[in-house]
């Protein structure tokens, strides 16, 4: 009977999967990550780590969705170079949705309904802004500066005094979930109607705005003023080498959902059925992950061992 | 399977009066909702808990803007003047909302449901505004669902943006199927049932903003052709036994029906589905449902072999 239950199962699948796209061509064995633990309890359901960002090796930060019986937790864990510790409790609740280490005792978190936090080595000190029910969705620190994603067309700004909200026009028309910058700057995708999508920039107090595209620009990140990245989806890879932006091919028919780059011959991306992509400074190739599940978050520190996670977490070989 | 709602109490003046029924028959009854649609893939944990599980410091994720602002919502006492029939004293589109916003969207990997939630606070906010301008103490159904409408298309425009690989373009559900979800959805909790997991698993299911024009078409006219199927049927039930509530109730539920479908398929061609479109929603819907039904019959005949398995190992011993 379990049998019958099966084959109709499988019938019914072959009949609607006609209109579906050629699927991709396995990655490469053997796999070049290998599964690592994190501290969990028990009851753990599910997990979704989605974010994971550091300042070295030993200084590692790493967000995920833990699905209980009951309820859809966030919870924060940190690796210190040889151990994963769960420190969830020792964040404010509303900050959990995304992080950026400046150092091991600078490190600002956002998340919920305009909360933020900063750590200093020993304690978070929890920042809200009043009435903002808007999630703050990334983050990026520099100083006691701090920029944040808020999905709209705005950005908010911390100058160590007070918040803001910026609406610049560089920023009219899109919906701000990405941003990355250095001592120097402040980049942004910025997404319109139009074909060919742009990035906007804040340098020296003033916002501009340059072309990059086709393909919509979802992932951005970088090591340096000249090593740039800004990915789409999928397909699209544009690299700033300090003066202009050059094209890269990335992959088609998968979408990526992370990026992370160490310099300008080591940058990794990961994205759907186990795909991880790794530029050597010449080319995005494949790196077999061994599964294929959908990965969301990768961090390739430089000079060390990069981390995807997924619905678990891996360490490169 | 999750079942229960999460019990911890927020700082919010309504918090204590909205949080949801906690006891055996709703525990009972969304375990089972859990269990179906956790087979299809979808997740009717709650996002967090209220006031971000302060009690356990763990939970982040809850979206307080509802209950915040429960009192200007529409509902039974200030639509129809049956104040009776809000759930908790506070207007049932506060209890339809706050279910719907903590119950759904869970791992958002497009930011779809980010932005969605974003537009809602924008659009809901400035409608409250207008009230209060105007010297109205609630905001209307129209105006929610207005607000709904127009944040489902720009959330989708946004991604579409951001991702032109996107295909997110389910438009949202017709005003008939929307006052079910703000009138009569929360009626569950006067019998102590967290309306909670049923109405992130009915937006889950048919009203999913990361859906396809074709695949929210074709789910939506599965629910039209099952109301028209139940409407005529209790119908012809009160026709043979006389009964003139069963009459009206098949046929206000056929016509409900017909409403919703007429309305679904004019909104999904508006929204530039084709026939290629039509067909291939048909296909996925029926392969995710072939699948679930699948998984759930192959759960079925484990159980039932357990049991008889371990019936004939008692007897044997």
């Amino acid at each position: 009977m379990k049998k019958l239950f099966c084959a109709l199962g499988s019938f019914l699948l072959s009949i609607s999967s006609c209109s579906k796209t050629t699927q991709p061509p396995p990655a490469p064995e053997p796999a070049e990550w290998l599964p690592e633990s994190l501290p969990l309890r028990a009851d753990v359901k599910k997990l979704w780590i989605n974010v994971i960002r550091g300042t070295a090796t030993d200084d590692i930060w790493l967000l995920a969705n833990v699905n209980l019986e009951r309820v859809q937790e966030r919870w924060v864990f940190h690796f210190d170079g040889s151990q994963w510790t769960d420190v969830t409790t020792q964040l404010p609740a509303r900050a959990r949705t995304a992080v950026f280490p400046i150092s091991k005792t600078d490190v600002w978190a956002v998340g919920a309904q305009g909360t933020a936090a900063h750590y200093d080595g020993k304690t978070w000190t929890q920042h809200q802004i009043p009435n903002f029910y808007y999630d703050f969705v990334d983050v990026f620190a520099r100083g006691r500066e701090v920029w944040v994603a808020a999905a709209g067309a705005r950005v908010v700004h911390y100058d160590g005094q007070a918040w803001n909200v910026l609406t610049p026009p560089e920023l009219a028309e899109t919906s701000v979930h990405e941003l990355w910058g250095t001592a120097q700057q402040v980049l942004i995708p910025v997404n319109t109607k139009d074909t060919m999508k742009h990035i906007a920039r804040y340098r020296g107090g003033v916002w501009s705005k340059e072309p990059v595209g086709p393909g919509g620009l979802t992932l951005i990140h970088g090591s340096s003023d000249t090593d740039i990245w800004a990915l789409s989806r999928q397909g699209q890879g544009y690299h700033f080498d300090g003066t202009s932006w050059k094209s890269f091919p990335t992959i088609d028919k998968i979408s990526l959902w992370s990026l992370s780059v160490a310099g300008p011959d080591r940058a990794l991306a990961v994205g759907d059925k186990g795909t991880i992509l790794r530029w050597d400074g010449h080319a995005w190739l494949r790196s077999a992950s061994g599964t294929e599940a959908q990965l969301v978050s990768v961090y390739a520190p430089t000079g060390g061992k990069a981390l995807v996670g997924g619905d678990r977490l891996y360490r490169q070989k | 399977m999750p079942g229960p709602a999460p019990q911890t109490v927020g700082p919010g003046a309504n918090d204590a009066a909205m949080l949801e029924p906690d006891n055996w028959w709703s525990n009972a009854i969304n375990s089972g909702v859990g269990y179906v649609m956790g087979k299809g893939g979808y997740d009717t944990t709650r996002r967090g808990q209220q006031g971000d599980g302060d009690a356990t410091g763990r939970a982040s994720g809850d979206n307080s803007f509802y209950r915040d602002n429960a009192s200007w919502m529409p509902g039974w006492g200030n639509t129809f003047g049956l104040g009776f029939l809000d759930p908790h004293g506070l207007p049932s589109g506060a209890t339809a909302q706050d279910r719907a916003t903590n119950y759904v969207g869970h791992n958002d990997p497009t930011g779809i449901w980010t932005d969605v939630r974003a537009n809602l606070v924008t659009n809901e906010t400035a409608a409250i505004n207008a009230a209060r301008a105007r010297g109205d103490t609630n905001i209307s159904f129209g105006d929610v669902y207005g607000s709904h409408v127009s944040a489902y298309s720009d959330a989708q425009a946004a991604a579409r943006q951001r991702d032109p690989s996107s295909t997110a373009g389910n438009t949202f559900i017709d005003p008939a199927s929307f006052a079910l979800a703000v009138y009569g959805a929360p009626l569950m909790e006067h019998l102590g049932i967290n309306a909670g997991p049923l109405t992130g698993a009915s937006i889950d299911m048919f009203n999913d903003p990361t859906d396809s024009v074709g695949d929210g078409w074709a789910k939506r006219m599965g629910l039209a052709a099952g109301e028209i199927g139940a409407g005529a049927g209790l119908g012809i039930h009160g026709l043979m036994t006389g009964n003139p509530l069963e009459m009206l109730g098949g046929a206000a539920l056929a016509g409900t029906g017909v409403f919703s479908g007429v309305w679904n398929t004019a909104t999904a061609i508006g929204n530039g589905m084709t026939l290629s479109d039509a067909a291939s929603g048909i296909g996925n819907v029926a392969s995710s449902g072939a699948r679930a039904v699948g998984s759930m019959a192959s759960d079925a005949w484990d159980g039932a072999s357990n049991a008889v398995s371990g019936a004939w190992n008692s007897l044997w011993d």
